[in-house]
């Protein structure tokens, strides 16, 4: 199967001198999803960062989508940016205009006709099944609501990679499942590359992923466990 | 460019009444600013050579029409004057046609030197049939002119042009923040993208030289009623002259807009240029939540 990611040899080092990655090897394929758990502070964001060519790590190499990220051209990195969808844990507040009027901004600045985007926002927002709250503003939304919504402004110009950071911090059970389940129809239907970091993932044994573990400053491939009954079952 | 316009479109959409209120501070402290500079350039120009001086001549009220002809053939005569002109004050042009003709209104007449100004408006006045004679533009204005001319004094005048200037920049600058930060989630959303960063700094460049053209056309509107005001209410500013000094002040101030316009488009694509990269955001985000769960 073909490789999405692959990240070979990584170092880093925080701005004071304390190890965050050592000699990280990390592969994502085509269609694949996976998770990367960890604590607070083990460099989970910061490695999205650099898959992304946001931030540059000291040493190793990071392939995405066939490109290296860390050599390319910057022109080059904003075209493979579109191919990427982000979800970060830290972002700007959206609050004046309504959900669909947001994804279709986002469409036409990327230019999209009027029509098109208009039609691509209430797709992209079925999808994410909140097509009947697309009139509404994002502080209108519950929690979950407003992180379905970011996906699905990460999802909208139909990317073939999605980087999700934390997106299940702070919700309750329900929304997690909510979240998941809503993520993993996407993945179904769209057949896109998913990458998600977490701080704890007692649900992936239900869900078709990989699952990662970033402690120490290296990745450890933790199969999923195999699904039961039980896991089905409410 | 057509992303970039609708990027600006829904920049200044996004603007809360807030920053509008701001937005009109600006535009009214650039206008002040331009009204000022145009001023001062106007007190340090100098008459250039060869032009000769200007003089302007308010005939009698009780002359004739026939009068008036024969003091326009009298000065035309003169060997120091090189033109002559018959200037109705705007004030008339609503009488009727006869009534118009025997209004007196003003003569504008160009010398060959400056430096026969004082003795030809001493002999002009010897003739008797002028109101007012002096050259354009209030005693006011020269009192400034030779305060800005003094080497003591300009070195005030200059700190303060800077002073002016440093705070119009602010001003501008502040309201370009100020509207960055109201666009905040949608410049964000655009990044992640992989917008470029210039196709995102253009839209703060133009409210930039928005900011600037809009105080010239504010600074332009406002001196031409200033001249409008004046010419309705000569009770109190009876010297019919201060048109002239207003017209070139407006025009001054309008050409400085256009500059400041250029210079305030520069502090937009600056101001966009100190965005914070999301990713750093959330990582410095991260780290904070890391010392609180301790």
């Amino acid at each position: 199967m073909a490789i999405i990611i692959q990240i070979s040899e990584l170092e880093a080092v925080d701005p004071e001198g304390k190890r965050i990655f050592t000699d990280l090897h990390f592969r994502l394929h085509r269609g694949e999803w996976a998770c990367i758990t960890g604590p607070p502070g083990a460099g989970k964001t910061l490695l999205l960062g650099f898959i992304v060519g946001e931030l540059r790590p000291q040493r190793g190499q990071i392939l995405v989508d066939d490109r290296n990220v860390l050599r390319i051209h910057p022109a080059k990195l904003r075209q493979l940016r579109r191919r990427i969808g982000m979800f970060l844990e830290a972002m700007a507040p959206l609050e004046r205009s309504t959900l669909e009027e947001y994804v279709a901004f986002k469409l036409r600045a990327l230019d999209l006709s009027v029509e098109e985007a208009r039609t691509k926002a209430l797709d992209t927002l079925e999808l994410v099944e909140l097509i009947d709250q697309a009139k509404r503003h994002p502080p209108e939304l519950d929690a979950v609501g407003e992180r379905l919504f970011r996906l699905g402004l990460a999802l909208s110009h139909d990317p073939v990679l999605l980087l999700l950071d934390d997106p299940l911090r702070g919700l309750e059970p329900t929304g997690v499942e909510r979240l998941l389940t809503v993520l993993e129809q996407v993945h179904l239907r769209k057949r896109l590359s998913i990458l998600l970091t977490t701080r704890e993932a007692p649900w992936a044994g239900r869900f078709p992923l990989h699952l990662y573990a970033l402690e120490g400053g290296q990745l450890q491939d933790l199969h999923p466990t195999p699904i039961t009954e039980s896991d089905i079952s409410p | 460019m057509t992303k970039e316009l609708f990027i600006f479109k829904e920049l200044l959409r996004s603007l809360p009444a807030r920053t509008w209120v701001l937005a009109l501070v600006i535009v009214v402290a650039v206008a002040i600013f331009l009204g000022v500079v145009a001023l001062v350039s106007f007190l340090l120009q100098p008459v250039a050579p060869g032009m000769g001086a200007r003089l302007i001549a308010v005939p009698r009220d009780d002359l004739s029409q026939s009068d008036l002809s024969s003091l326009h053939e009298r000065l035309l005569s003169d060997p120091e004057v090189v033109h002559v002109r018959f200037v109705f004050s705007s004030t008339a042009t609503n009488r009727s046609t006869d009534e118009q003709q025997r209004t007196p209104s003003r003569f504008e007449i160009v010398l060959r030197s400056d430096a026969e100004l004082a003795s030809v408006s001493e002999r002009l006045r010897g003739w008797g049939a002028f109101r007012q004679v002096g050259p354009p533009g209030p005693d006011s204005l020269e009192t400034w002119r030779d305060w800005l001319q003094n080497p003591e004094t300009r070195w005030f005048a200059l700190a303060g042009f800077l002073l002016l200037l440093a705070m119009t920049l602010l001003v501008i600058y502040s309201g370009l923040i100020a509207s960055q930060r109201n666009f905040a989630g949608e410049l964000e959303l655009l990044e992640l993208s992989g917008v470029s960063p210039q196709t995102l700094r253009i839209p703060f460049v133009l409210l930039g030289a928005l900011y600037g053209l809009a105080g010239a056309l504010l600074v332009g509107y406002l001196l031409d009623g200033l001249r409008a005001l004046l010419e309705f209410s000569s009770l109190w500013l009876p010297e019919p002259w201060e048109r002239d000094v207003i017209d070139q002040l407006g025009v001054r101030g309008f050409l400085f807009g256009l500059a400041l316009s250029g210079v305030a488009g520069i502090l937009g694509w600056l101001s966009a240029q100190k965005y914070p990269s999301p990713f750093k955001r959330s990582r410095i985000s991260s780290s904070s939540a890391d010392v609180t769960e301790g």
